[in-house]
């Protein structure tokens, strides 16, 4: 054996444990793919430390002829160290709904567990998680549009930067790798100074372009995480939109991991 | 209020002050922090990055370790910079085709999941960064800033009005106008018809400062035509207090609640803590209130629950003019209990449930006065015949299961009852179980509704001396959900007699009108009963109501 090919072996047993399993993925991405990831993890870890928030919502409901419904909540998020939040939330109106709540425990590498309690019965009930893409309360928000989504349930590509009003915005797409997930890609418009999402687009599994989300009335709490104050979704097949204002918002106040269990739920109201 | 505002400001100063290393003081301070070059998994290309930015900057760039979630990311970086000399690096970086992103350093806290490792065997390291902390800026002698309002660190609890002391006083409710058409003609001396009547359901809740509550929800039900179902009951008053201990939490609730256990839909036989309000509705789901002492801890391991049951309520039957009952009349006067202590035997009960993964297990066990009573003919002074409810204690071990899969549901309840009498007047201990599944198809053809379809098989191993219409049946039903703006729902249902013939259908169709009023109507025919069913002397009582409901 000579000297050469010795080196040779060496190098290639460096390179290869230089290289982990998990991070074989992440050598195939493009340039883009690994920009729209970075994107991503930056802006994921601008929200880490939250800690828990409580916040009330209000959603206006508009048919294509302009009929509305009025939808409250209020709404406990509380951040879990290496998995998903967990977020409670619990109606107000419609009056025949009061009281009436669910509770999910978003996870990163498998489905949602989600419970509904439900108080006419007292009853809780434990359901699946194959509702994803379904309508929210009516709303045009899917159940999977009421939870922040997680970085690992999409795969991202940098499109472009552009002017947005008096921003410029990061363009990244974003593919679920969720087969429960309703949509086929969204893309998401950032500003690169903050990265808060100022627009979303969903197009659904026939590619066709469902709907849109607009944010606004961004404020920043305590010095470090935005929040919108408004969202409008609109949904280009059926003309119907949903406008979520969020107000009250409290950080970082007394909640427990106790008040997110079954227990916990029964007696959210 | 000037002065709590500046104490509370005081305090969350000192509290950050406490958590993280000296920071600036100066309201003008700017934060600082570190330009961010990009994140990547493999540190390989993190250092080719830093290379490049390098090349392209002439900056000093380190490439540090931050650990999101268990997993590590090499992330190129500047030295710690003031904000607005970090921006102009942004700035000049980009107009060399370059992206970076400003983060500001962080305070460290105990519950911040970031972990940047603050020096690598080969990388020097820019961290620890001094860490302007996110109040920081506000200082005590400025006016209130939202930022601060934002921290909610409860430290003064000013002295104010008493309304104050409490969180929230909610006064809810909902007010119904019913009416039911017993479509065939009647099967017993003396029933009416078409009832009508109205329904009261108000809530009072109030909840003080730390979440303990005090629930009242009363509820009180007119009938035009039977007496014995206009009838009043306290569904719930109650205090709830919880707290933590350990590792976990307790709770515990005292006075009248109402508590469910189980996860069927058609028979939950584990269900025992509350008595049935049969009056209200034959599908044995509406129940009375029970007085008790409850209390749970919840652990990591799971819940635990125990109930102390002091009092026992009797069940609720239909009167003369009613329809749903048998020839004779149940005369809860001659009431008669096994217990010496009658009403006033102290009943207990406890459940252990956990979730383990897709699975949610609860085991449970009671023992006391049961809710089911046997029901004896009596011949009255008169020479009429009433039926005398007898109440026997019983033993009660049940288990009850559900594994949640994607888009369906496997369940499972199941019971070992002894000490009570069979339909014979015998006693006989026995196993009773109710086996299911639930599939539902989302979205159906491209709208936004589901449908779901479930089966139950009950079974009873007493087989024709079971004192339920549960005693082998396979249960069927349809869930159809519009998901709309006015939650359309239709559920349609069918109970088939496997060992005779017995069919019952159920259809129910709920929804709102406006945001404030419901409207539900239901149908329930009792197509075939054989002369052996629990349900025979009713077959006669098919019935369609109507019911609008003002929710406030």
């Amino acid at each position: 054996m000579t000297l050469a090919l010795l080196r040779g072996a060496i190098a290639a047993a460096i390179v290869a444990a230089a290289i982990p399993g998990s991070d074989a993925a992440a050598q195939e991405l493009t340039a883009a793919e690994q920009k729209g990831l970075d994107i991503a993890l930056e802006a994921r870890e601008r929200r880490l430390g939250f800690g828990n928030f409580t916040a009330r919502q209000n959603m206006l409901l508009r048919n294509k002829r302009g009929q509305e419904s009025q939808r409250e909540l209020r709404v406990k998020v509380m951040e879990v160290d290496g998995d998903g939040d967990m977020s409670l939330f619990v109606f107000d109106e419609p009056r025949d709904v009061q009281g009436t709540a669910f509770l999910i425990h978003a996870h990163k590498d498998k489905g949602d567990d989600q419970w509904l309690y439900l108080p006419a019965l007292k009853r809780v009930k434990r359901i699946s998680s194959g509702n994803r893409s379904g309508s929210f309360m009516g709303s045009e928000f899917a159940y999977e549009d009421m939870t922040p989504p997680e970085v690992e349930k999409f795969t991202y590509r940098h499109l472009r930067d552009e002017p947005c009003g008096e921003l410029t915005c990061t363009v990244v797409e974003r593919n679920p790798t969720d087969e429960r997930s309703g949509y086929s890609r969204q893309t998401v418009w950032r500003d690169t100074e903050e990265l808060r999402i100022w627009k979303v687009e969903y197009f659904d599994r026939k590619n066709a372009h469902l709907k849109t989300l607009n944010l606004d009335g961004y404020e920043r709490h305590l010095d470090r995480f935005w929040q919108a104050g408004q969202m409008d979704m609109v949904n280009h097949l059926t003309g119907k939109s949903t406008t979520l204002t969020w107000t009250d918002y409290v950080f970082q106040g007394e909640l427990d991991a106790g008040d997110f269990t079954q227990a916990g739920l029964r007696r959210a109201r | 209020m000037p002065h709590s505002q500046v104490r509370r400001l005081a305090v969350v100063v000192l509290a950050l002050g406490l958590t993280g290393p000296a920071f600036g003081t100066s309201a003008d301070t700017a934060s600082s922090g570190v330009v961010v070059f990009g994140s990547y998994l493999n540190p390989g290309t993190a250092e080719r990055q830093a290379e490049v930015v390098r090349e392209r900057l002439g900056v000093a760039l380190a490439v540090t370790e931050v650990r999101i979630d268990d997993v590590v990311y090499h992330r190129v970086v500047s030295e710690a910079l003031p904000e607005a000399v970090a921006r102009q690096m942004i700035e000049r970086a980009a107009q060399r085709g370059q992206d970076a992103w400003f983060a500001v350093a962080q305070a460290p806290r105990s519950d911040v999941v970031v972990d940047v490792a603050p020096d690598s065997p080969e990388q020097p390291s820019p961290e620890p960064l001094p860490a302007p902390a996110p109040a920081a800026r506000a200082v005590p002698d400025e006016p209130a800033d939202r930022a601060v309002d934002d921290i909610a660190i409860p430290i003064d609890i000013p002295e104010t009005a008493w309304t104050d002391r409490f969180n929230r006083i909610d006064l809810t409710g909902s007010l119904s106008a019913q009416t039911r058409l017993f479509y065939r003609r009647i099967g017993h001396a003396g029933q009416r018809s078409r009832p009508s009547g109205f329904v009261a359901m108000p809530q009072l809740y109030v909840e003080d400062r730390t979440g303990w509550s005090f629930t009242l929800s009363p509820f009180y039900r007119f009938d035009s035509d039977d007496p014995e179902r206009t009838h009043a009951d306290l569904h719930e008053a109650y205090a709830l207090f919880f707290g933590s201990l350990g590792d976990g939490q307790w709770e515990t609730r005292l006075g009248v609640d109402r508590a469910f256990w189980g996860v069927v839909e058609s028979n939950n036989l584990v269900d025992i803590v509350n008595q049935v309000d049969l009056v209200e509705h034959p599908d044995e789901k509406s129940k009375l209130g029970q007085p008790m002492a409850y209390f749970a801890y919840i652990g990591n391991w799971g819940t635990m629950e125990l109930f102390g049951l002091p009092y026992h309520r009797q069940r609720t039957f239909p009167g003369y003019p009613g329809r749903l009952r048998f020839p004779w009349l149940v005369d809860d006067e001659i009431v008669t209990y096994e217990s010496g202590q009658e009403e006033r035997h102290v009943d207990v009960a406890a459940r252990y449930s956990h979730t383990f993964g897709l699975l949610d297990i609860g085991i449970s066990a009671f023992q006391g006065t049961s809710r089911e009573p046997f029901l004896s003919p009596r011949i009255g002074v008169g020479n009429e015949i009433t039926l005398a409810p007898h109440y026997e204690q019983i033993q009660q071990a049940g288990l009850d299961g559900q594994a949640t899969f994607d888009t369906w549901l496997l369940k499972l309840e199941a019971i070992y009852r002894s000490g009570m009498s069979n339909r014979l007047g015998e006693e006989e201990a026995y196993a009773s179980f109710v086996l299911g599944g639930e599939y539902t198809f989302h979205g159906l053809l491209e709208t936004a509704a589901d449908v779901t379809v479930l089966a139950e098989w009950c079974y009873d191993e007493r087989g024709i001396r079971a004192t339920t219409k549960f005693d082998n049946d396979l249960f069927l039903a349809t869930r159809l959900s519009l998901n709309d703006v006015q939650g359309t729902e239709l559920l349609i249902s069918a109970l088939l007699g496997t060992d005779h013939d017995s069919r019952v259908l159920t259809a129910e169709l709920s929804g709102r009108l406006t945001d404030r009023w419901s409207v539900r109507l239901e149908a329930v025919a009792l197509l075939e009963l054989d002369p052996w069913d629990v349900l025979y002397e009713t077959r006669r009582d098919s019935f369609v109501e109507v019911g609008l409901t003002y929710s406030f």
